[in-house]
């Protein structure tokens, strides 16, 4: 039988510098962390940069975890801070370099199939309705929804209170139908 | 793959979740490109690598000047402890080490070390 070591065993063995051992880490949550990257920043090329930063950190910070979360919790929080750290500098060469006119969401005729080509339509629309939210409403939506943390974890990677998570989390909804009030309708 | 939190949120709409989930799993498909844990493995290999470089051409270029020095301070060492064998008032470590006259209340206050001299003759 095949003996699958724990996140703890492979921390370990990559702070006595295995690198084999920070190799299955990465392999084991490169997913989650790109899902949340991808969730803040949408369809965009830093992804990846981001999940390798990401991943950067976490090798540079491993002496000084100390296992108090789990290893996908302690992931995802860099996740999130890298991703808003990442919005912010996307906002200030947006402020300097781009026009300020608001985006306009145009939502398309009633009808959509379950074509690729509307997969990906409805999935612009998605990142297009995301970028309408504020960072930190956005970073609970991702939190919450995306990656199914329950809101004393995701108030726990945010470091803010519980109740914070829900008004952010109810604010952000509410927004979110707002804007894609038909798409929601017609799938239900 | 990892395991993801087992809890759902309550009051939100599961299509909207759906959507969420479907769009960020297709935004870190498109986002993120081949061999990413290959990419990352390479960036760590050369984080570690410039400081283990230098360290090694470092001791390649300095071992007959460190190996020089470090003989040199044991030589150093080894005079002063044996000097220090004739002080009639007992010496700390370090003033055996270092060399030092040993501190003692009459000293302390002396302006000249040679009057109150602790050696003996």
């Amino acid at each position: 039988m095949t003996h699958i070591p724990s996140d703890d065993t492979l921390i370990d063995r990559a702070r006595r510098g295995d690198q084999n051992a920070f190799r299955e880490i990465l392999e084991r949550h490169q997913q989650l962390v790109a899902r949340t990257v991808a969730g803040m920043l949408g369809a965009s090329a830093d992804v990846d940069d981001l999940v390798q930063e990401v991943f950067i950190r976490f090798y540079k910070t491993l002496d000084r975890f100390r296992g108090d979360a789990a290893c996908s919790t302690y992931l995802t929080r860099i996740a999130i801070n890298a991703s808003l750290d990442a919005l912010r500098r996307r906002k200030r060469m947006r402020l300097r370099f781009v026009s300020r006119d608001d985006e306009t969401i145009t939502l398309p005729e009633p009808g959509f199939r379950d074509t690729e080509t509307d997969r990906f339509d409805r999935a612009e629309l998605i990142n297009l309705a995301m970028n309408k939210l504020k960072p930190h409403h956005r970073a609970v939506v991702v939190l919450r929804l995306v990656d199914g943390y329950s809101t004393a974890e995701a108030a726990e990677i945010l470091g803010i209170p519980q109740g914070t998570v829900l008004s952010r989390l109810s604010r952000a909804t509410a927004r979110l139908r707002d804007i894609l009030g038909p798409i929601l309708a017609e799938e239900e | 793959m990892n395991q993801r939190p087992s809890s759902t949120p309550r009051d939100h709409n599961p299509h909207l979740h759906s959507l969420l989930c479907e769009t960020a799993e297709m935004n870190a498909e498109s986002g993120v490109r081949p061999f990413l844990a290959d990419r990352i493995m390479n960036r760590i290999q050369a984080l570690n690598q410039p400081e283990e470089q230098l360290w090694q051409t470092l001791w390649l270029a300095f071992r007959p000047v460190a190996l020089a020095s470090m003989l040199l301070i044991l030589g150093f060492v080894s005079y002063n402890t044996f000097v220090s064998r004739n002080y009639e008032v007992e010496p700390t470590p370090t003033e055996i080490v270092f060399g030092l006259q040993p501190l003692t209340l009459t000293t302390a206050y002396s302006a000249n070390l040679d009057e109150f001299s602790l050696t003996t003759p």
